[in-house]
């Protein structure tokens, strides 16, 4: 179309090539390392120096580890990307990399697909050779609060394909075709669930985009609101396009203020270029949106609930039917995807279906985004095909894990999901693999975990977090999810009994009974572990032992009074951050009752300090019989 | 004097908003930009304005974890609890942080520090992670940890 071909030669015209480009990536996480600080000082030292240098932003790449990325363009050069580059670092890299002393030691790579001297291209690096970048194609490459960036990028090239003589119902068919299914974890047929909405009586209807991750562990969506905004609002708008919904709602969790600031920002430069709102493109669709900032809710990622938040109520979920396509926001005909499953439209209508179809080897088709945390080597964000075998992930993307420690699992899902032990490591990343075994993918958080963590703790920690989240409409949820916290408090502690295993079996046919995801939810963890790692509950409960040593109640620490004495003992006692240690009768002890276990004092003097397995508990452990 | 400013204020974002379907989470989170936290006194205007029922403006500000119902302490210290600050532990460096802060045990009622937790939020390169104020510090290791309460000691008495 005549418009958008003058929009894009418009942003292409915008670009000046001939001139040196630095741009720092400024994402949430380089900003936690300090990259208002790396581009504050490559600003100061371009002015100073005079030097003829263009400085501004890009988003993150998703090499989270290296943050503060800088990516340098020099004239006719591919561009180069360093990291970390942090504050201080920065003029002299500056003045070096001016003076054609390029750095290899600092860079990571080049974009280019020529090596620049010791640098090496990133399309022959095994961390990108294993991601296909579809949804991440821009990312760390082009500035995320510019929309002449994006259009110079082929971006609303899905918009236009769309407005220029494609029918809502086509759209349907390509999705279809394409098998694009919901990211979010539930994996439902998108085209589908549009086709819903487009069929849907009336037209006062809604799209909403879930953009609510809560996923403990879970950052993709943060990096695609983050860095690549208009993506996901180019996808709505064609949402917008396809259902005959005149408006929109992102909803976006309070944690992640800079991506409200950025898709807020983005939402205003798309409308000033008539790409959202009245007469999109100079046809005669319109559709406009807004951002809603959640405020701390986890249970607000469900539908219903973010549907009851956004109408200003408590973000309870209620029960469906009826379903948000028939009654969702202010009980209009509402459609909910996740963030990941807007940002895949305007690549399929612009590439065709097989862009997405062909890729994957599993059952589920296209890319998926990963983040990985736990005790990993390099965090980082990445995007593989469906299927991909969490060894390639684990290796090649996250540098693996310390080799002094040995693998132990993965928590993936959020606390709604499960624990994965080691031996799946070359399971492929496909939710057909999770389903069958009973657990779920969930939405892209991969925690990996190693000897010294305890998966008794660990799924208290995250039946815990599910308790306190519980929206407590359903009283097994409400209730369930504390007595099933209760009892994993008692296995940590030491003082559980036998049949405190059956009874968190039973729970989970009693929460079966919660009306939303929350509730039938919340005992997946403990399921998922206790088959995996039946040894280990067994090991707290029957023999109040903690195979990891991470229970801290089931270990107790003792000094040696005979080395510990003079000056032995001021240091103990100077160790302890709570002041347990005492000094009495010329040696230091411990008081037991205000130790935290936190090991400090055996830091301090591992002679004089020993650790043993507890024997006295705060209740005597007894028999109860249930039933 | 300050009533009425406070009056103001929360009039005038209340207005700005008048009219409109589906904003009370956003005119909560003006005033509590505003005040750092919600006053009781803004439940009228709102509830007025907007034609909801106080119990249900109560409701929704109680049920998010993010609304204060009572001025904010003056140091702020923010605990990552994810996964991995938690594996990383930082519910030891929690508990040095209450003890060496005072907090814990009866004198949890401070005006001059708090501590809260925080959701992850996918920093775990920091893990574990505290926010003083809003500033990110980290990572925290439990040897660390007595010198970051000594710092946070040192801006209380500031």
């Amino acid at each position: 179309m005549q418009a958008y071909e003058a929009l894009v030669a418009q942003a292409q015209a915008a670009a000046r090539p001939s001139r040196t480009l630095i741009q720092v990536s400024m994402d949430s996480g380089a900003q936690h390392r300090g990259a208002q600080d790396t581009l504050a000082a490559i600003r100061t030292a371009v002015a100073d120096r005079g030097i003829d240098a263009e400085v501004g932003i890009v988003g993150g790449n998703g090499m989270c580890w290296a943050e503060p990325l800088v990516r340098l363009t020099l004239p006719n050069q591919a561009p180069v990307v360093y990291g970390p580059v942090t504050a201080a670092d920065a003029p002299q890299w500056l003045g070096d990399v001016l003076a054609g002393n390029l750095r290899p030691d600092l860079a990571l790579g080049t974009e280019g697909e020529t090596a620049i001297g010791d640098i090496v291209p990133f399309s022959q690096q095994p961390y990108f050779q294993v991601q296909r970048r579809n949804l991440l194609a821009r990312m760390g490459k082009t500035d995320p609060e510019n929309v002449d960036h994006y259009l110079a990028t082929s971006g609303y090239a899905g918009l236009d394909k769309a407005l220029d003589g494609l029918s809502p119902e086509d759209i349907v068919k390509l999705l279809l075709d394409g098998n694009l299914t919901g990211r979010g974890g539930a994996n439902f047929p998108a085209g589908r669930k549009w086709d819903f909405l487009r069929t849907a009586r009336g037209t006062e209807k809604y799209l909403i985009c879930n953009a609510d991750e809560g996923d403990p562990g879970a950052f993709v969506n943060r990096i695609l609101l983050e860095s690549d905004p208009f993506l996901v609002i180019e996808g709505m708008t064609i949402g917008g396009y396809v259902t005959g919904a005149p408006y929109g709602f992102i909803y976006i969790r309070d944690e992640y203020p800079l991506a409200v600031e950025r898709v807020r920002k983005a939402l205003d430069q798309a409308r000033a270029r008539g790409l959202l709102g009245k007469n999109i493109l100079g046809t005669d669709f319109s559709y406009d949106m807004e951002v809603v900032r959640g405020a701390g809710a986890y249970v607000c990622g469900e539908e219903t609930g973010l549907i009851a938040s956004i109408q200003d109520y408590r973000g309870m979920p209620r029960i469906k039917p009826p379903f948000p396509a028939q009654a969702g926001v202010f009980m209009k005909p509402t459609n909910v995807n996740n963030v990941e499953t807007y940002a895949y439209v305007p690549g399929i209508l612009a590439n065709g279906p097989e862009w997405f179809s062909s890729v994957g080897l599993g059952v589920n088709k296209g890319t998926k985004l990963f983040s990985l945390s736990g005790r990993i080597n390099r965090l980082c964000i990445v995007e593989v095909d469906m299927g991909t075998p969490i060894r390639t992930l684990m290796e090649t993307c996250g540098g693996g894990l310390d080799p002094a420690h040995t693998f132990k699992g993965i928590q993936q899902g959020g606390p709604l999901g499960g624990v994965i032990p080691a031996d799946w490591i070359d399971t492929g990343l496909d939710p057909a693999n999770f389903n069958s075994q009973g657990t779920i993918m969930g939405s892209g958080g991969l925690i990996f975990l190693d000897e010294r963590d305890c998966i008794v703790d660990l799924c208290k920690w995250l039946t815990h977090f599910d308790s306190k989240e519980s929206c407590g409409r359903c009283t097994t949820c409400r209730i369930g999810s504390m007595r099933m916290v209760d009892i994993l408090d008692r296995m940590t502690k030491g003082i559980a009994v036998a049949d405190d295993l059956a009874i968190m079996q039973h729970l989970e046919l009693v929460m079966n009974n919660a009306n939303c995801v929350h509730g039938q939810f919340t005992p997946k963890p403990f399921n998922a572990a206790y088959k995996w790692f039946k040894a280990e509950f067994e090991a707290h409960v029957f023999e109040h032992r903690c195979p990891s040593s991470a229970c801290r109640d089931l270990v107790q620490y003792t000094i040696d009074p005979a080395k510990a004495t003079g000056a032995v003992a001021a240091a103990l006692v100077a160790s302890c951050p709570v002041d347990a240690i005492v000094t009495a009768a010329d040696s230091a002890v411990i008081v037991q009752d205000k130790c935290i276990r936190c090991g400090l004092c055996q830091a301090a003097v591992p002679d004089a300090v020993s650790v043993s397995p507890r024997t006295t508990f705060e209740a005597p452990v007894r028999e109860v019989r249930y039933g | 004097m300050l009533q009425s400013r406070i009056g103001e204020t929360i009039d005038q974002i209340v207005n700005e908003y008048r009219g409109r379907r589906g904003v009370l989470l956003q005119v909560f989170h003006r005033i509590q930009e505003a005040f750092g936290y919600v006053p009781p006194e803004a439940m009228e205007p709102i509830a007025a304005a907007f034609r909801i029922p106080p119990s249900t403006l109560f409701g929704t500000l109680t049920f998010y974890s993010e609304f204060r119902t009572e001025p904010p302490a003056r140091v702020q210290v923010g605990m990552c609890l994810g996964p991995t600050c938690h594996i990383k532990g930082a519910e030891v460096v929690k508990q040095i942080l209450e003890y060496r802060l005072g907090l814990s045990g009866e004198h949890d009622a401070s005006l001059d520090v708090a501590i809260h937790e925080v959701e992850c939020a996918g920093h775990c390169h920091l893990a574990p992670l505290v926010y003083v104020n809003g500033m990110p510090e980290g990572p925290v290791e439990v040897s660390a940890a007595q010198q970051l309460a000594d710092r946070i000691l040192s801006q209380v008495s500031a």
